[in-house]
């Protein structure tokens, strides 16, 4: 299984859509593959399952603009296929019944974004408490401040300040 | 005194197991001395005097960590172990922590690591069957307790509590920047900085010792953490980086440390630097001093 090859099998069936190649410093050959509209992911996990393919993960952000991006990563026998789908909207089309394996990244991405998979079989929690409200990730501090220490609500601090006066 | 048998009961409220493997070690392996303490494990909540809590109590947890605790016979010890149990460390923002655990059930003991060492384990459950039996009688509780466990150093590798060289740091706030866990705060005061090492809200990774670019701020191989909870929030370590006052304009300055000035100039002989004077008075000398 080659790029080539799969580039040819998604030619027949979709109409739009951007195809980057590229390689890691081990040599393992990658595709990039940005997808037009959102209903096509479908035609690429089937696609990617008539290769005997399987999803390994999904990664979703936010955009500057509010809108969000899922990215799929594919594996067929060593070829990574990453194919992203674009949503203004906050749904996005569930491969889960085409490919089983995308069944715990899709339920993540709704707990963590809020983005729905419109079809996944499975309505339940994947691990967040029903405490805590769907798409955590959009609302709370950012990564990037909490690496560098910043804390917004150290309440725990001010008690040691408290206790030198 | 009458003989109380230390019951124990184990509580995990989203720990990464670390803290609860270590207290597997303290608890089974002979030199830790645990088993000298006469301690019972019970199988249910309602048994037990002495609740060891591991984790920083997530969310998830929480319902099932409150009908456990509502279940406990009056008088008991509550120990925790590991800095999430304590101040919840580097999970401190997440939006699925509910602790430190203190929010919800009195504490006696805390045992601060990320895990802590056995013999700092060992060191806290020793401490709280001291205050069982204190609390049986009726008696008043120590503010501070003497260390069961002596004549043990960890090895010098050990990442134990941090230290800082006061004469080193030059108050650049690097290790406050890279501190995951949110230990460290440097603050402006009169006449220089005042830094401060929570042991309570550290977690040993030792970041701050590895990005620290004059070797200020090291880990010691002080393992004992475990510590009552009167002591939580003073387990401090302060130093005062003391600013100086320079000769020709009076504005107060750091001046650059000799730890930091090797580092800068590893080739040069930097004797004739004249430190006395800030450095926009030095610019300045300098610019006379080339093009007057």
């Amino acid at each position: 299984m080659n790029i080539e090859d799969l580039n040819n099998a998604l030619k027949s069936k979709l109409n739009y859509y951007e195809l980057k190649e590229d390689q890691d410093s081990y040599g393992n050959l990658i595709a990039w593959i940005k997808l037009k509209e959102k209903k096509d992911i479908e035609i690429v996990a089937k696609t990617i399952k008539a290769y005997h393919g399987r999803c390994i993960v999904a990664t979703c952000f936010k955009n500057d603009d509010d809108t969000h991006s899922v990215i799929y990563h594919f594996d067929i026998d060593g070829l990574l296929v990453n194919a992203q789908v674009d949503t203004d909207d906050k749904t996005i089309h569930s491969i889960t019944s085409i490919l089983p394996s995308a069944n715990w990244a899709e339920r993540e991405i709704r707990e963590m974004y809020g983005v729905e998979p419109v079809g996944h079989p499975c309505k339940d929690r994947l691990f967040l408490d029903y405490s805590i409200a769907k798409g955590v990730l959009n609302e709370y501090i950012p990564f990037s401040k909490i690496s560098v220490g910043i804390s917004q609500s150290d309440v725990l601090w001010e008690q040691v300040h408290k206790g030198e006066e | 005194m009458k003989k109380i048998i230390p019951k124990l009961f184990r509580i995990n409220t989203g720990s990464c197991n670390g803290c609860d493997v270590e207290f597997v070690a303290s608890a089974f392996v002979e030199k830790f001395q645990a088993d000298k303490l006469g301690i019972e494990l019970v199988e249910e909540v309602e048994n037990a005097n002495l609740l060891i809590i591991t984790g920083p109590l997530t969310a998830r947890s929480l319902s099932f960590f409150k009908d456990a605790i509502s279940k406990l016979k009056k008088p008991y010890v509550v120990v925790g172990i590991g800095t999430c149990s304590v101040s919840c460390g580097i999970f401190r923002d997440s939006y699925a922590i509910e602790g430190p655990i203190d929010k919800y059930i009195d504490v006696d003991v805390n045992i601060a690591g990320c895990p802590p060492r056995p013999q700092s384990i060992s060191q806290g459950i020793a401490k709280s069957v001291k205050i069982l039996q204190l609390k049986h009688a009726n008696e008043a509780l120590p503010s501070d307790m003497i260390n069961p466990i002596k004549g043990f150093e960890a090895p010098k590798s050990f990442r134990g509590k941090m230290e800082l060289d006061e004469s080193a740091c030059t108050a650049c706030r690097t290790c406050e920047t890279v501190c995951p866990s949110n230990a460290i705060q440097i603050t402006k005061v009169k006449d220089g900085y005042m830094h401060k090492i929570w042991h309570n809200s550290c977690c040993f990774c030792g970041n701050c010792a590895y990005f620290c670019p004059t070797n200020a701020i090291f880990n010691t191989n002080d393992f004992d953490t475990a510590k009552l909870q009167s002591e939580k929030y003073t387990d401090v370590l302060e130093s005062f980086i003391e600013l100086k006052e320079c000769k020709e304009c009076g504005e107060k300055f750091k001046i650059a440390t000799q730890s930091l000035l090797d580092r800068a100039y590893v080739n040069s002989n930097l004797a004739k630097l004249d430190n006395d004077i800030c450095p926009s008075c030095r610019k300045i000398n300098n610019f006379k001093r080339i093009y007057a």
